[in-house]
C-alpha cells in the first residue's frame, strides 16, 4: 500500500497583521509552520504505515523555504517527501493547488489513499482534496473522524461528522480522505528529530516534472484570484470599567441595562 | 445571471439568497431532502444537473460539513470558481466578486471569481415554519463509496442560536470553578461558552462548547467574555454579537478591541457579585 499526505506551508495567522496606516497586509513577516489539520492525517499515514507496512510519502506545493515543513512531516514517520515548488507558487489558488497534486499523485504514485487535513489555517477553503479526488475520479469523504482499514488494503471504513449525525461509508481504494481534528492526536516530534532527517529524503520538483504546464498556474488563469483586503473588525465602543469590584458590578448591570437585555 | 439556492429542509435559504440579490434578481430556491444523498458525489451529481437543466451560473449551498464535502466536488465537477463561507457577493470591474475572511479572519479579502459557474457557500440559520417541498430526485448511484450507517446525533447546546452567552478561557483555575460561570449564566439565562484551550487542552467540555473558527459562531444580543484573551480565532465566532461585555485582567487584552465594555477586573472577584446582583434584582 503507498500512501500520500499534502502537508501545507502556513504562515502563523496568529502572527498575521492588517496594517491600517498602509492598508498592508503583513503575511510575509510572519513565522511559518505546518497546517496544524495536516499533521492529524500524517498521525493516521504513520498509524497505516504500521499496521500495513504502507509506504507513505509526503507531498507539498509551495515555496522552497517549505522543505523545513516537508522534513517536519518526514520526521513524524514517512519514507520520504517531494516538494513541488517554482516561481508560480506564490499566487496560486485552491484549483491551481490541486491540479499540482493530482499530477504528483500521478507521477510519484500509483497511490491506493491520499490523505489530507480538512482545511489549511490561511486560506480555510477546505476545496483541495476534494478537487484532487475529481481530477484523480476518486471517491472522497471529508470530515473523516474515525478510520479503519481492512488487513487487506482495499477498502477502508470511516466515520465523519455532519450537522446532527454521524455517518459511516465504506470506501473502495484508491481514495482520497480529509480528516478531522477529532481523528487523533498527533505526535510531536523534536527540533533533533527533524534535524536528523537528511535532505536526500526531500525531492524537489517543479511544475513541468509532474506534468502540469506553468502557465495554467498564472493569476489569470485561475479559478479565483485575491483583488483586495481590508481590515475585518467591527468598530465597538470600547468603554473602559475598573475599580472596585462592587462598583464594576453596577456599571455592568447599568450596561446590561440600557441594551436591554435584561428582562 | 442566474442563481441557484440550495437547502436541506430544516435549513432557511434566506442568507443565500439574500447574498445572490446584489448580483441578480433571477434566484431560485431548491430543497434537496438528505435521503439518498448522503455522499457528498450524490449531491455535486444532482446539483450538476440543476445547474445544467436551469441554466444557472451562481450556486449558493449552507456552510455546513456536509455542503463543504459537496461544494468542493461540484466545484471540480463543473471547473467552477468557488468561494466558501462568503460574507458578500457584488459585480464589479474584476466580475463577480466574492467577500471572505482569510488567515484566520484578520482581514476580509475580496475575490474575483473567474469561471463561467460559481459556487459559493455561506452561513444558514435553522428554518422557522414549514419548509418547501423537497425536490423529487433519484439518487444517483456513487462509484466506491457506500453508506454503512447513519446515526443522528443530539441536538447540540444550542449554542450558535442562543441569544445570551457567557464565555470563559484559560483564566479559569479548574474544572470546579465552572460552576460560577454556570450560574451567571442561568442568572442571565444564558448558553454557556468557552475558548479552544478549554476543550483542546484542558478537556473540560466538549466541541459544542466552543467559540471561534474551529467552533461554533454566535451572534447574541449580549457576549460575556471572563478571561479570554481574544485572539483572532475566537473573535471571529463571536464578533457580530449585538453587546460585547469582557473582562480581563489584563488592560491590554486584545479582546478589549472588540468589546462595547471593557471590565478590567479579576473574574473572580466580579463574576459571583455579579451573579448575586443579577438574583437579587
Ligand atoms: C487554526 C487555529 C484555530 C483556532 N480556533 C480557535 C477557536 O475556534 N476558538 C478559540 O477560542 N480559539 C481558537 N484558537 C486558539 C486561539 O489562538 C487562542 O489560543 C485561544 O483562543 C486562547 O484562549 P484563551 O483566551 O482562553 O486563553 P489565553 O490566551 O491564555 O487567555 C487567558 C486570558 O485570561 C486573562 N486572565 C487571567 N486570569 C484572569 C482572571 N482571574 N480574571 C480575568 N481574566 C484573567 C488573561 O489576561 C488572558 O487574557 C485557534 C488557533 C488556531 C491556530
Amino acid at each position: 500500500m503507498r500512501i500520500l499526505v499534502c502537508v501545507k506551508h502556513v504562515p502563523d495567522t496568529t502572527e498575521v497583521r492588517f496594517d491600517p496606516a498602509t492598508q498592508e497586509l503583513r503575511v510575509r513577516q510572519a513565522p511559518t509552520k505546518i497546517n496544524n489539520y495536516d499533521e492529524n492525517a500524517m498521525e493516521a499515514a504513520v498509524v497505516l504505515r504500521q499496521a500495513l507496512k504502507a509506504e507513505v510519502v509526503v507531498g507539498c506545493v509551495g515555496p522552497s523555504e517549505a522543505a523545513k515543513t516537508v522534513k517536519e512531516a518526514v520526521a513524524m514517520g514517512a519514507d520520504r517527501g517531494v516538494l513541488v515548488t517554482g516561481p508560480w507558487v506564490g499566487e496560486l489558488d485552491a484549483a491551481g493547488t490541486a491540479s499540482v497534486i493530482a499530477g504528483l499523485a500521478r507521477s510519484e504514485g500509483p497511490f491506493d489513499l491520499v490523505l489530507a487535513g480538512d482545511v489549511s489555517e490561511d486560506g480555510y477553503h477546505s476545496l483541495v482534496p476534494g478537487l484532487v479526488a475529481t481530477a484523480l475520479s476518486v471517491p472522497f469523504v471529508r470530515g473523516v473522524s474515525a478510520l479503519d482499514s481492512d488487513s487487506g488494503g482495499d477498502l477502508v471504513s470511516v466515520e465523519r461528522q455532519v450537522d446532527g449525525a454521524v455517518e459511516s461509508y465504506s470506501v473502495t481504494l484508491p481514495a482520497v480522505l480529509s480528516v478531522s481534528t477529532a481523528l487523533n492526536t498527533p505526535r510531536t516530534v523534536t527540533k533533533l528529530q527533524v534535524m536528523k532527517v537528511p535532505m536526500s529524503k526531500v525531492a524537489t520538483r517543479s511544475a513541468a516534472d509532474v506534468g502540469v504546464d506553468e502557465a495554467r498556474l498564472t493569476p489569470d488563469a485561475a479559478a479565483t484570484r485575491l483583488v483586495g483586503v481590508r481590515p475585518a473588525a467591527t468598530p465597538r465602543s470600547n468603554e473602559v470599567v475598573t475599580g472596585e469590584p462592587d462598583d464594576v458590578v453596577a456599571q455592568i448591570i447599568a450596561r446590561l441595562e440600557q441594551a436591554g437585555v435584561l428582562a | 445571471m442566474s442563481a441557484l439556492v440550495i437547502v436541506e429542509p430544516g435549513q432557511d435559504p434566506q442568507n443565500l439568497v439574500a447574498l445572490a440579490q446584489p448580483v441578480t434578481d433571477a434566484v431560485e430556491v431548491v430543497v434537496l431532502a438528505v435521503a439518498g444523498l448522503e455522499a457528498g458525489e450524490a449531491t455535486a451529481e444532482v446539483v450538476a444537473g440543476l445547474v445544467s437543466s436551469r441554466g444557472a451560473d451562481l450556486v449558493l449551498l449552507p456552510a455546513t460539513p456536509r455542503f463543504a464535502e459537496v461544494a468542493a466536488l461540484l466545484t471540480g465537477r463543473l471547473d467552477a470558481a468557488c468561494a466558501p463561507d462568503a460574507i458578500a457577493l457584488a459585480m464589479t470591474p474584476d466580475g463577480l466578486t466574492a467577500d471572505r475572511l482569510l488567515y484566520g479572519g484578520v482581514v476580509v479579502g475580496t475575490v474575483a471569481l473567474q469561471r463561467p459557474v460559481r459556487v459559493v457557500t455561506a452561513v444558514v440559520k435553522p428554518l422557522e415554519g414549514a419548509a418547501a417541498a423537497p425536490e423529487a430526485v433519484t439518487p444517483p448511484a456513487v462509484a466506491g463509496k457506500t453508506l454503512t450507517g447513519r446515526t443522528e446525533t443530539a441536538a447540540e447546546g444550542g449554542l450558535a442560536n442562543a441569544e445570551r452567552v457567557v464565555a470563559f478561557g484559560r483564566a479559569l483555575r479548574s474544572q470546579d470553578d465552572i460552576a460560577l460561570v454556570q450560574a451567571l449564566a442561568d442568572a442571565l439565562g444564558a448558553a454557556v461558552g468557552c475558548s479552544r484551550p478549554i476543550v483542546d487542552d484542558n478537556k473540560w467540555l466538549d466541541l459544542s462548547y466552543q467559540v471561534g473558527l474551529t467552533g461554533t459562531t454566535v451572534r447574541p444580543q449580549l457576549y460575556l467574555a471572563l478571561g479570554i484573551s481574544g485572539q483572532i480565532q475566537h473573535l471571529v465566532g463571536m464578533r457580530d454579537s449585538t453587546l460585547i461585555v469582557a473582562v480581563n485582567t489584563n488592560p491590554s487584552a486584545p479582546i478589549f478591541e472588540a468589546s462595547d465594555l471593557s471590565v478590567v477586573g479579576d473574574l473572580y472577584q466580579i463574576v459571583p457579585r455579579l451573579t448575586a446582583a443579577l438574583a437579587a434584582r
